[in-house]
């Protein structure tokens, strides 16, 4: 519904500038990952920062989005519900990762190091993830992004443990909120986190058919 | 002033199109969130 707009701006833009119909349909899927991005983003940042948990919120959303962009994960089905579910995700991880940063140090390298053991498990199971919209067909390319994805997650495991170690209990909410973030990323790569994701998703459209209802009805 | 609207256009679609490559070249999108592919970036 939303990708017409997308389409029009971008064919907008395109007779400006000249570009051919394939170019303009390019040009608008940049508009849409992009639009999605920043509303996903800003939503995420203004609940963490009215909650008080902005630096926890950016870490949690910086690795996340570093592990998806090689080991994949559930998509929700519309621009919208994701617009609500990842701030959602984002802001119960760094409100998790407050909580546990007032563990002791040692609870916080046990944490992270359970967190990157399961999710180097689900990685070398799982990922890449694959969805309709971005088939990932080629054995070679699904070889590629494992390995980037499971060398990534081993880099990101030793230096929030080097972290841990030289910093003491100082920084441990952003250093539980990476492992957290990463755990969480990973475990929507595995059948139970698309099962979830699909569960979350329809609930969410159960709710949008029952606003529009209501608002029809008013 | 036209001119510089056709020089701001041409880079917001040469951003546009480093994101769409840069999406396409990921597993999948960096939130929950995965618009349906042009033919274009598709590899098959």
């Amino acid at each position: 519904m939303i990708r017409k707009h997308f389409l029009s701006a971008a064919g907008f833009i395109g007779s400006k500038v000249g570009l051919s119909p394939e170019d303009q349909e390019v040009v608008a899927y940049g508009l849409e990952v992009t639009f999605s991005l920043i509303i996903s983003l800003m939503l995420t940042l203004v609940l963490g920062y009215l909650l008080g948990i902005i630096t926890e919120t950016i870490m949690v959303a910086l690795v996340w989005m570093i592990v998806r962009s090689l080991a994949g994960g559930a998509h929700c089905s519309t621009l919208w519900r994701c617009a609500i579910f990842s701030p959602l995700v984002m802001i119960f991880l760094g409100s998790a990762a407050r909580l546990f940063s007032s563990f002791d140090q040692k609870l916080v390298i046990v944490i992270i190091l359970l967190c990157g053991f399961i999710a180097l498990t689900i990685t070398s199971i799982w990922a890449p993830a694959d969805n309709a919209k971005n088939r990932i067909l080629s054995a070679s390319r699904r070889r590629k992004l494992r390995d980037k994805a499971l060398a990534v997650e081993i880099t990101m495991i030793m230096l929030l443990l080097l972290a841990c170690h030289f910093t003491g209990n100082e920084y441990s909410s952003l250093l539980v909120a990476a492992g957290l973030a990463m755990l969480v990323e990973t475990l929507t790569v595995s059948p139970v986190g698309y099962s979830v994701t699909a569960f979350l998703d329809k609930l969410l459209e159960g709710m949008e058919k029952a606003v529009w209802r209501g608002g029809e009805q008013r | 002033m036209k001119r510089l609207a056709l020089w701001l256009l041409t880079g917001l679609v040469g951003i546009l199109t480093l994101v769409s490559f840069a999406s396409a070249a990921s597993a999948c999108g960096w939130v929950f969130y995965q618009p349906e592919m042009p033919a274009k970036l598709r590899r098959e």
